[in-house]
């Protein structure tokens, strides 16, 4: 069956997991088969106490409870050593997991990544591992279940078969029952989890926004909308529970049937003398093994198939593709140069643009020159910048919808390039392209003389990124900057912070560099926030800025400050920066205009505005600010 | 031995769990460990307390919960003793030799088994019944407090600690009340085993007592270490997941910087302290099982050597003697696992602790008539002016108070054009968010009636606590702001916050509708008078754009917008709600320029009926203001470009 291969390819899967899987498999069999036989020593031990009692003999029950004693010592170690392997187990297997799904969200392509639901792969991170870490111990409850029910079957049938006949025969009724009332319980629990997760989104949401709320006077109508996903909770929770009180219900009157089956045929015999009072009690304890705990097998195998399927969310990850650059078939990916058709005119002026604005064509790029084929030449990251080409260039989250179209420009190395558009252009898409966050396909991105598609990472060396939403990590400011450098010296962390006009608010707190940061770095206000992650980019070194309107939280004064020392850093450096400030697309020695993925104009700012320009329109009368 | 499973629990976190009278636990085991992630460590100052509060959450529930309890206890009396006795006769019927004594029994066996499952059935479902109830109405009283609460307890409680409260919390209090329920009935259980066993032969009760004390000393030797240790457990649980969290969340940072291997590093690190304590953990609690098997064991067999000796003597029959098994069985199970249940207890008394905390939390001025207490109902006996007030549509329910305020201050307005009439006045508000630092320290402006405002100066520098002085978010430490002439502070806040419209700097976008969204302004605008708002804010172009329009969901903080059409949306929402004083907290910041043109021309008109106040760093919106208003250093200085 193909199910049933699946199955046994996961749990290899699950095997693989293990350190030493062999050792582990042969401790788990041999506790598996003891723990089996457990119960009917316990149940011999037991029918020999009841005889002596019975047969009122003294120094029988003594040895007798001698006998009890010994059987029940024995279970409780191997019980003891049973939990703590199989708690061992369960922990081996979370811990690898958990190590595989962050390093495979580390290591998928950032494209990959973002295309999972928000919060997906944190919700498998942790309720997930924790259900199909549990797979293996599953599976051996089960089996523990099956055997304890086998050795206890052919103990019985030692014992008395006529009895223990009948009283196995009420085995299967017990299963039916059981089975037809626990039915619902997987679509009850699911209706039941997603209502809580509803339940928790709403909140969320709520309550970030309670400020909102408030000003609206919108208190009531929040409340009543959690009301409604609260209350929808109690309706799953309810409905839960009326299956689970119909199992209560027979777990306490059904799983009884082989009791009473017991003591009536057992009793009969007994009155005829073929069987004894201990032999009945010990059919009845060893019925233990076989009404009540076969019933719940359902739920045991139920609880195998949830943990397999968790195991499967896990593994859909694991098994997501690498973001690794792909090895050329000549496996030198650092002879990937510009071919020679790229060997642009040495003219490192642009071409200016004359009279409006200019529609971008493949053909006009030869125009836009680059620097000469030496800059190409590898340079030391640290002291001269690099040149970009972009060719033919689209990109899409979405199949079939195009954030980047055709995309084709020239960065010569070491000048300031702004990016101009409205919001949703492209802009932000292709800063992230330049920086390596997305593999270029299909068209080419150079960096300097590496193609991008090839090579990712080589961006990812070279470029400092300055995202638009700056994002810091829980830990000391000084982890947060050494994460781009974990070298770098006091001096050099001081020089970055004040490069960023950081280093004053940072210094006027008592903790100074070893200040506290909460998650996500709420204790730090927007605009601070942004100029630390702006220190810590610089700290990293590169010969390319790609910045994504780092300063939109920022005030006026400080923006400046930031800029021009920023600039001054950057002095020789590529800087690309996406941006609405029309003060840096003045200073810009280049300014592309984008529009619906598409570069629609370019030129200097001189160049571009002028009458019926879309730069123009972007800038509006406003003349302090650009479209965002 | 009994002819009901034996109650040890495997500890293992639900190794098998056929618990005590087939009860099967409601929660999935998923979610009893996010509840028990959340747990803290606090020491218990007064259990009684606790117990008592925890109880108070029951409400009007309690005679429901009252008959939980009562039948509890009577399936345990058919657990217990009834089946015991049943035992006791069957055992002696079979030594008789009595055939039919033997079927006499076995049916009295069968009636205790049927009443014990039916018992157990609805004292199940009744106590779930119930104890929804009461988390329903825990979440709607902690989600109403929290909604009124002053935004100051945001500063030091985060958004995720309320959802936790709201999800997780709730859910182990309802467990609580359910656990506690169980422990009256397990109590009911051992007085009736102990008093059947007196009666048949005080020895075996004695023996009984002596053991239980063994059982329970034993167990309260593991019970310190076992707890510490699992507190450490769901500490390092906790802080895995969240480095695991974050590492997510700043992917695009750390790729970019590179910094894979450091911050992986750092995560993986969690993930190893967190197995060292696991391991730990799992050791001990192989221990502990195999401690209290033993001497649960023990003890049974000490008990039936007792009744075994009393029966030899003759003072007790054999079929009680077997009955004894039972009676003595099912306390040691209880004792042995009270230390369980105790530490149980205490995460569930610390969860409804919490919740405690968390209903009294201060809420702001006149907030008290909107809380939801006592019966669902609560919501139906506001008052009707706080009714209308909170519904403000000029056409159906007026705001008397509000409508009058503005006609005279029209009035007044033509009288005298130049002085006096100011809507909005701060006299030497001096105000901060800690008491060491003043955020604004003695500040003075006026704004008059239809004139546009704007409020410019550094980042931290106050202007966004001046817009939440207005909405009396705070009361300043010192000063008075006045609203046409009336101090805030004696302004009714529904009423106070009727006459201000506000666009945040953060848009704030609710799972529903757009048309639901903007309708947030005023909630019986009809949809001809919403279009007219997203007009304003230059939103309708893009929602007709939308796969269907108006009716389009927004999800979740309105992931399928970009900013700017978030920020239109708010814009649109005060537009919609026509406010006397419009508040705009950088508005434009993520739109176009050519969005941004259109919508100055909005607020310019809105201007010339109404009052604006506009905060920004850059020109835009705030162009043309009449008066320019730079807060720094705690001051504003006014700048009239006109009058």
């Amino acid at each position: 069956m193909k199910t049933r291969a699946a199955i046994s390819g996961d749990l290899r899967r699950v095997t693989g997991l293990i350190e030493s899987p062999f050792k582990t498999y042969l401790q788990l069999s041999l506790l598996l088969v003891t723990e089996s036989l457990e119960p009917a020593l316990g149940a011999f031990a037991l029918k020999g106490l009841l005889d002596a009692f019975v047969a009122l003999n003294a120094s029988l029950v003594w040895r007798a409870a001698l006998v009890f004693f010994g059987v029940t010592v024995f279970g409780a170690l191997i019980g003891g050593t049973g939990v703590s392997m199989r708690v061992r187990l369960v922990e081996e297997l979370a811990r690898r997991q958990r190590e595989a799904l962050m390093r495979s969200g580390v290591e998928m392509p950032l494209l990959q990544f973002e295309k999972l639901p928000r919060g997906d792969l944190a919700s498998r991170l942790t309720s997930d591992i924790t259900v199909s870490s549990r797979v293996i111990t599953e599976c051996y409850l089960l089996a523990r279940v099956a055997l304890r029910a086998f050795a206890a079957a052919a103990y019985m049938l030692t014992l008395n078969w006529q009895v223990a006949l009948a009283c196995a025969l009420t085995g299967p009724v017990t299963l039916v029952v059981s089975g037809t009332i626990s039915r619902p319980i997987n679509k009850r629990s699911m209706e039941l989890q997603t209502a809580i997760g509803q339940v928790s989104s709403e909140a969320l949401n709520t309550l970030e926004g309670v400020q909102a709320i408030k000003s609206f006077l919108a208190e009531d109508s929040a409340e009543k909308r959690f009301l409604t996903r609260a209350s929808a909770v109690r309706l799953a929770a309810v409905r839960m529970s009326s299956v689970f009180a119909l199992n209560a219900a027979w777990m306490g009157t059904g799983s009884l049937l082989p009791f009473a089956v017991t003591f009536g045929y057992g009793g009969y015999m007994a009155v005829q003398g073929r069987l004894t009072i201990g032999g009945i009690l010990a059919l009845v304890s060893l019925c233990n093994n076989l009404g009540w705990p076969l019933a719940g097998m359902g739920r045991s195998l139920a609880n195998v198939r949830r943990s397999l399927g968790a195991f499967r969310r896990v593994t859909e990850i694991l098994d997501l593709p690498r973001d690794v650059d792909p090895v050329p078939a000549d496996g030198h990916p650092e002879q990937h140069v510009i071919e020679s058709e790229w060997d642009l005119p040495p003219d490192a002026n642009l071409a200016p643009v004359e009279g409006a604005a200019i529609t971008e064509r493949a053909d006009s790029l030869s125009r836009a020159g680059t620097t000469d084929p030496s800059a190409d030449a590898i340079p030391e990251p640290e002291d001269a910048g690099l040149s970009i080409t972009v060719r033919g260039l689209s990109f899409e989250y979405i199949q079939g919808t195009p954030v980047l179209k055709d995309i084709s420009i020239e960065i010569p190395a070491g000048s300031l390039v702004v990016l101009a558009g409205k919001s949703g252009c492209g802009k932000s898409t292709l800063i992230k392209v330049l920086a390596g966050l997305y593999r270029p396909y299909p068209g080419t991105v150079f960096i300097g003389d590496r193609d991008l598609h090839y090579e990712a990472s080589w961006a990812r060396t070279v470029t400092l990124y300055l995202p638009q939403e700056p994002f810091l990590f829980s830990g000391s400011l000084r982890e947060n900057l050494q994460l781009a450098n974990a070298e770098a010296t006091e001096a050099e962390l001081r020089q970055a912070l004040s490069i960023a006009d950081a280093l004053e608010f940072v210094e006027r707190d008592e903790g100074g560099l070893d200040r506290k940061v909460s998650e996500r770095g709420s204790s730090f206000s927007g605009g601070e926030r942004q100029r630390l992650s702006i220190a810590r980019t610089l700290l990293k070194r590169g010969a390319v800025l790609l910045v994504d309107e780092p300063t939109s939280s920022v005030d006026r004064e400080s923006e400046e400050r930031i800029w021009s020392s920023l600039l001054l850093a950057m002095k020789g450096k590529t800087c690309v920066v996406a941006t609405h400030r029309l003060e840096i697309a003045a200073r810009a020695d280049l300014v592309f205009v984008m529009d619906g993925g598409r570069i629609v104009e370019y030129g200097t700012h001189a160049d571009l505005h002028m009458p019926g320009t879309v730069y123009s329109s972007l800038v509006g009368e406003t003349g302090g600010v650009m479209a965002g | 031995m009994s002819p009901k499973p034996s109650a040890r629990n495997d500890k293992d976190g639900g190794d098998d769990k056929d618990g005590r009278k087939g009860k099967i636990e409601t929660s999935d085991r998923a979610r009893e460990e996010g509840a028990r992630t959340e747990r803290s460590r606090e020491k218990r100052p007064d259990s009684w307390r606790d117990v008592r509060d925890m109880l108070s959450f029951l409400g009007a529930y309690w005679p429901l919960y009252i008959v939980c309890i009562f039948l509890n206890i009577c399936a345990n009396l058919a657990y217990g003793p009834g089946i015991a006795y049943s035992l006791a006769v069957l055992t002696d019927s079979i030594t008789a030799k009595e055939i039919s004594l033997v079927w006499r029994a076995a049916r009295l066996l069968g009636l205790m088994a049927a009443a014990m499952g039916a018992l157990a059935g609805i004292s199940h479902f009744l106590s779930n019944w119930t104890l929804e109830a009461v988390a329903l109405n825990i979440r709607r009283k902690v989600m109403s407090r929290a909604l009124r609460a002053n935004l100051s307890y945001w500063h030091i409680q985060k958004t995720g600690d309320t959802v936790s409260l709201l999800v997780n919390d709730t859910e182990t209090a309802k467990q609580g009340l359910s656990l506690l329920h169980g422990l009256v009935g397990d109590i009911g259980l051992i007085v009736s085993c102990v008093v059947t066993l007196i009666a048949w032969g005080p020895g075996t009760a004695l023996a009984l007592f002596v053991l239980a004390a063994l059982c329970m000393f034993v167990g309260a030797r593991f019970a310190e270490p076992v707890g510490k240790v699992s507190d450490e457990y769901q500490a390092e649980t906790a802080n895995t997941t969240s480095a695991a969290t974050e590492l997510l969340s700043g992917i695009a940072v750390v790729k970019s910087l590179k910094a894979e291997p450091i911050a992986l590093g750092r995560a993986l690190r969690t993930v190893d302290r967190l197995y060292g304590v696991a391991r730990k953990r799992g050791r001990l609690l192989g221990l502990q099982y195999g401690a209290t098997a033993i001497t649960q064991g023990l003890s049974s067999v000490g008990v039936l050597i007792v009744a075994a000796f009393l029966s030899l003597r003759g003072r007790m029959t054999v079929g009680q003697a077997v009955g004894v098994m039972q009676l003595a069985s099912l306390p040691l199970n209880v004792f042995g696992s009270l230390g369980e249940s105790w530490a149980t207890i205490q995460q569930n008394l610390a969860a409804s602790r919490r919740l405690k905390v968390s209903m009294e939390i201060p809420v702001e001025r006149d907030a008290g008539d909107a809380l939801a207490e006592g019966s669902p109902d609560a919501r139906g006996a506001l008052q009707p002016d706080a009714r209308a007030a909170l519904h403000p549509d000029p056409r159906m329910a007026p705001r008397p108070e509000v409508q009058t305020g503005l006609q005279q201050s029209h009035a007044h307005t033509a009288l005298h054009p130049e002085d006096t009439d100011f809507v909005l006045e701060f006299d030497s508000v001096t105000f901060g968010y800690d008491r060491e630092r003043a955020v604004l320290d003695g500040a003075c402006f006026r704004i008059r009636e239809r004139q546009k405002a704007a409020l410019v100066g550094p980042s931290g520098g106050g202007k966004t606590s001046v817009l939440r002085l207005i909405q009396g978010f705070y009361e300043p430490w010192e000063g008075t702001i006045k609203l046409r002439g009336k101090d805030v502070s004696s302004i009714p806040l529904k009423e106070l916050r009727s006459q201000v419209g506000i666009v945040p700097q953060e848009p704030f976008i609710f799972p529903g509708t757009v048309r639901e969204n903007i309708a947030m302004g005023n909630e019986q605008a009809s949809l001809d008078e919403i279009i007219r708002a997203a007009k304003l804010a230059n939103a309708h172009e893009f929602i007709a754009g939308l796969p269907e329009g108006y009716d389009t969901v927004l999800d979740e903080r309105g992931g399928n917008l970009s900013g700017g059409q978030k920020q239109r949306i708010c814009l649109a929402r005060a537009f919609l709600k026509d406010a006397g004083l419009l508040l705009l907290d950088e508005p434009t910041s993520s739109v176009d320029a050519e969005s941004e043109a259109l919508i100055r021309q909005s607020v310019d008109e809105y201007a010339s009926r109404k009052t604006v106040l506009a905060v920004s760093h850059t020109e835009g919106v705030v162009e043309g203001a009449g008066v320019v208003l730079s807060v720094a250093d705690g001051k504003v200085t006014e700048t009239r470009r006109r009058d």
